[in-house]
């Protein structure tokens, strides 16, 4: 009897102790799951504000005047996203004229739930963000428990790419990209084409490289190119191997093998003296050198300059890597593979040099299968350049032409050929005789009689077409080109927003451009039928449609002759100075060798009008730099680049991003890789005024400029990650 | 020879004899004993399971404001500063504190006190004894890259992940009692840096 009196006594005393810690461990487990519920409705609603419909906007700088304005459509946006959703129940959005309020959404079959509240700042007087911030409050609730958390949104609208188009990506060497990059066509190949910026250093260091490669390809998992010290398994492979992660950067990269190659005092950098040839005395590449050295350059003014910047020694302050952002391709990785497999390459040889996320995050460094919601609209019909072309011609000012110091300058006009005249005389070389002028010389007339002047009639120079007119192929210099144009020449001359209009197809030569320049196309393409088409095929047919004759491309092109040459505009900028941005009309389909820019020669790109944008000419072709001698030509172009296509070659700096709206050229190409515009052999020897050099970065510090009618974008600010309302 | 009556007989058996006695003080003995051992066995049961519970609610709330703090605070590193050093340069190291600061700016740290066997809050420099009868404290810290910090070649300067081990001991004075123990682990990833 005692002993079943005490065991009871026991029972009872020990029962509430029981209970409560299965109670507290159960509140505990309840309160976890309601906290992960509740953080799960927040990464919901960030997929959503992804992948559902965002409104449109063409106004580039999303100011809080801007972000209030489109709270409506937001709104909209939201509660046309949630009418889609499966579950009718969960559907239901009240609005109480400040908050929409979510019904309870069911995170999976359990017990666990969330609702939101979204609301757009300022939520209250003293609220330090201001319209372009939307709070969302997300409450889980598990059981009897429930917890909220909180992040603010930000509305913005960016590129977020360094280069981002339809067609193949080139990526050179000594070209270096700070930012993002993404392909968006699922079916070109290859998508990416990178090279390696030290194979071609020397004999040792290639063949370093090629055995790291090789190595990578049989034990490395993805394709940044880099074995990071806290993978066990590779990082042991890597060190059996003999590599090292010689800078101490936690990576093994191609980088570690460049600087082991280079660094004889081993002090982890590599000063130019170490990075002499000692045969020729001479920096082993002085642009790869300056491009590694500009890494990380300022990204405003009054921004700080880092450590190390330009300070004539390579380290890991310069934090070099190939590209800095993630690698986003709209093919699958398997598609890429089989495209390849006939070659017997791989996506490895296609992917050099080290590749990294920019933001540090996990996330693979080249991500494949990419939908298009992860990338904005690239259609051409998405941009409005109207706001460019009023600001030339005589919707900017009164026209005016006059002459100061010689020189001729035309405001607010639009140019005819006959504006030519206005300019020097000049002409075109046909045959040199004992002058020291080569054959296709665009020459001062002046300059051209007087080197005549003493010369017999056999040996003088001649010159077969009229004055200020030139026959030039394009691109220029390319051993492939695609057309012959016969061109009026500007010669030394100055335009202040001028329009240049279509069927001009001149030769600026020596010109200065102050503010904006804005060239007019064709911007209804038709196709055989005399339909309206975005087709690249029947731009190209487009093109070479001729008023007499047949298409050649060695038979100059005139406005008698062709259709093409009347309705487009092959331009050509040599040694000219664009102090001003670009901007044309807009074709419905990309034209080739039609609609085309080219700036060449040491034409240098020196925007002081517009920080938003430097190029704005999409389905345009535009060419920039030297085909034989890509060192030339240093220009900078900040804010964002807009074009059919672009090849860069040359020294430039990009402050921004690259946008290829175009899909019917074979690749855009970033950096210099032959001598031919068709070419991509990365054996092609470099020429003798070196690779050039070209560092894109993209810029989150700079507006869009108007007219760009893209989504907005709405974007989690991790910093305001909060628990608790 | 005379048979006894049925009386008689019944007389002589309402005696208690001697081994009778010895015999129902024996298994009174016993019964006693047993149920003072078991009596003994059960108190021990009960403050051995008082004894886990109050470890485990201990130990659940320390490492569940551990965790609450990481995913909201800032500017994680280990405390110990030759470990601190080996993180900034990308390695996973293991502490026995960490430090961060809250959206305030207050530098917060969680510290093992070896010698009081407590793990410590500090806030600010001042220290609060969140959990006392700690035997092991211990966070195992994955760094990360800013982007500021990858731009520049810098330190590995964020916290990916911390994965907290956390083992406490009853401090009772009873061998039996003391010897009991829990082990609980977590791992939080701070949500400022890996959204």
């Amino acid at each position: 009897m005692l002993f079943l009196v005490l065991i009871s006594t026991l029972a009872v005393a020990m029962y509430p102790m029981a209970t409560l810690n299965v109670q507290a461990a159960d509140n505990m487990a309840e309160n976890d799951k309601a906290r992960a519920a509740a953080e799960s409705g927040l990464r919901w609603m960030a997929w959503r504000f992804v992948k559902m419909t965002r409104p449109k906007t063409t106004v580039g700088n999303i100011t809080a005047a801007t972000a209030a304005s489109l709270w409506p459509s937001i709104r909209s946006s939201i509660a046309n996203d949630f009418s889609t959703m499966l579950n009718s129940g969960e559907r239901t959005l009240t609005w109480d004229g400040t908050t929409y309020r979510s019904a309870s959404i069911a995170t999976d079959s359990g017990q666990g739930t969330f609702a939101l509240q979204i609301r757009q700042h300022p939520i209250g007087a003293g609220d330090a963000m201001d319209s372009t911030y939307i709070r969302v409050s997300s409450v889980g609730t598990y059981g009897a428990a429930s917890k909220s958390v909180s992040v603010d949104f930000k509305i913005d609208k960016k590129v977020k790419f360094a280069i981002v188009g339809k067609v193949p990506i080139q990526i050179g060497r000594n070209t270096l990209v700070e930012g993002p990059i993404a392909m968006t066509s699922p079916n070109k190949f290859p998508p990416i084409m990178q090279l390696s910026d030290f194979r071609h250093l020397t004999p040792g260091l290639q063949t370093k490289i090629d055995a790291f490669n090789q190595f990578l390809e049989n034990n490395h998992k993805g394709y940044d190119n880099r074995i990071s010290v806290n993978n066990p398994d590779e990082y042991g492979k890597a060190a059996a191997a003999g590599y090292t992660d010689y800078n101490g950067d936690s990576f093994v990269d191609e980088y570690d093998l460049f600087l082991k190659e280079f660094d004889k005092n081993g002090d982890k950098a590599i000063d130019t003296g170490e990075f002499t040839n000692p045969s020729t005395g001479k920096l082993y590449d002085t642009d790869l050198f300056k491009a590694m050295d500009s890494l990380g350059a300022p990204m405003f003014a009054g921004d700080t300059t880092r450590a190390g910047y330009q300070d004539g020694i390579i380290d890991n302050r310069d934090a070099y890597t190939k590209v800095r952002g993630q690698i986003d391709i709209a093919a699958t990785a398997n598609a890429w593979s089989s495209n390849l497999a006939p070659s017997h390459e791989t996506i490895q040889d296609m992917i050099q040099g080290p590749v990294q996320n920019s933001d540090g995050s996990a996330d693979p460094s080249v991500k494949f299968g990419v939908d298009s919601s992860e990338v904005f609209d690239l259609s051409p019909g998405n941009f409005d350049t109207s706001g460019f072309r009023n600001k030339t011609g005589p919707e900017n000012g009164a026209t005016s032409t006059t002459t100061s110091g010689g020189q001729v300058t035309i405001s607010n006009k639009v140019l005819a050929a006959s504006d030519a005249a206005l300019g020097p005389q000049s002409v075109q070389v046909t045959t040199p005789g004992n002058t020291s002028f080569k054959a296709g010389d665009v020459v001062l007339k002046s300059d051209f009689d007087a080197a005549n002047a003493s010369l017999p009639a056999s040996k003088k120079a001649t010159a077969a077409l009229p004055v200020n007119t030139a026959n030039e192929k394009t691109p220029y210099g390319s051993a492939s080109w695609q057309a012959t144009y016969q061109r009026p020449v500007f010669k030394n001359m100055h335009f202040k927003n001028v329009r240049i209009p279509k069927g001009m197809n001149a030769l600026f030569d020596n010109c200065t451009f102050d503010g904006v320049t804005y060239v007019e196309l064709t911007t209804n393409i038709t196709n055989s039928a005399g339909q309206t088409t975005t087709n690249p095929n029947d731009g190209m047919t487009w093109s070479k449609k001729m008023k007499s004759g047949s298409f050649d491309a060695n038979t100059a092109l005139t406005s008698a002759t062709s259709y093409g040459y009347v309705q487009g505009n092959n331009l050509r900028f040599n040694n000219c100075s664009m102090n001003g941005p670009v901007a044309s009309d807009v074709p419905t389909a990309y034209t080739h060798f039609t609609d085309t820019m080219e700036f060449t020669g040491s034409t240098m790109f020196n925007n002081q009008v517009d920080q938003t944008a430097t190029i704005v000419t999409p389905q345009t072709n535009i060419e920039m730099g030297s085909f034989t001698d890509p060192a030339h030509a240093p220009s900078t172009l900040t804010g964002v680049v807009v074009a059919g296509n672009l090849d860069i070659r040359g020294s430039s700096v990009v402050d921004g991003s690259i946008i290829i709206t175009g899909d019917g050229a074979g690749n855009t190409t970033q950096g210099w890789f032959g001598p031919r515009d068709d070419q991509t052999d990365p054996t092609t020897p470099m020429p003798e005024g070196g690779y050039g050099r070209l560092n894109i970065r993209y810029n989150p510090y700079r507006a869009l400029p108007d007219g760009i009618n893209i989504a907005i974008d709405i974007l989690p600010d991790a910093n305001t990650y909060a628990e608790g309302l | 020879m005379r048979l006894k009556s049925a009386g008689e007989r019944r007389r002589r058996r309402h005696g208690l004899g001697l081994v009778e006695l010895l015999v129902a003080l024996s298994i009174s003995a016993a019964v006693l004993t047993a149920t003072a051992v078991a009596t003994d066995a059960a108190f021990r049961a009960y403050h051995i399971n008082r004894e886990q519970s109050d470890l485990m609610q201990r130990a659940r709330l320390s490492v569940y404001r551990i965790t609450t703090m990481l995913r909201q605070t800032k500017l994680h590193a280990p405390h110990t500063p030759t470990l601190a050093a080996q993180f900034a340069t990308g390695k996973t190291v293991t502490d026995t504190a960490i430090d961060m600061y809250d959206m305030s700016n207050n530098q917060v740290s969680y510290r093992f006190d070896v010698t009081k066997k407590q793990l410590l809050a500090v806030v600010n420099g001042t220290s609060h004894v969140m959990c006392s009868g700690v035997e092991t404290f211990s966070v195992n810290l994955e760094p990360m890259r800013s982007a500021d910090s990858i731009k520049t070649g810098g330190a590995w300067d964020l916290l990916r992940r911390a994965t907290i081990l956390l083992t406490v001991r009853t401090t009772a004075s009873d061998a039996d009692v003391g010897a009991q123990s829990v082990t609980l682990s977590a791992s939080v990833m701070p949500r400022r840096n890996t959204w």
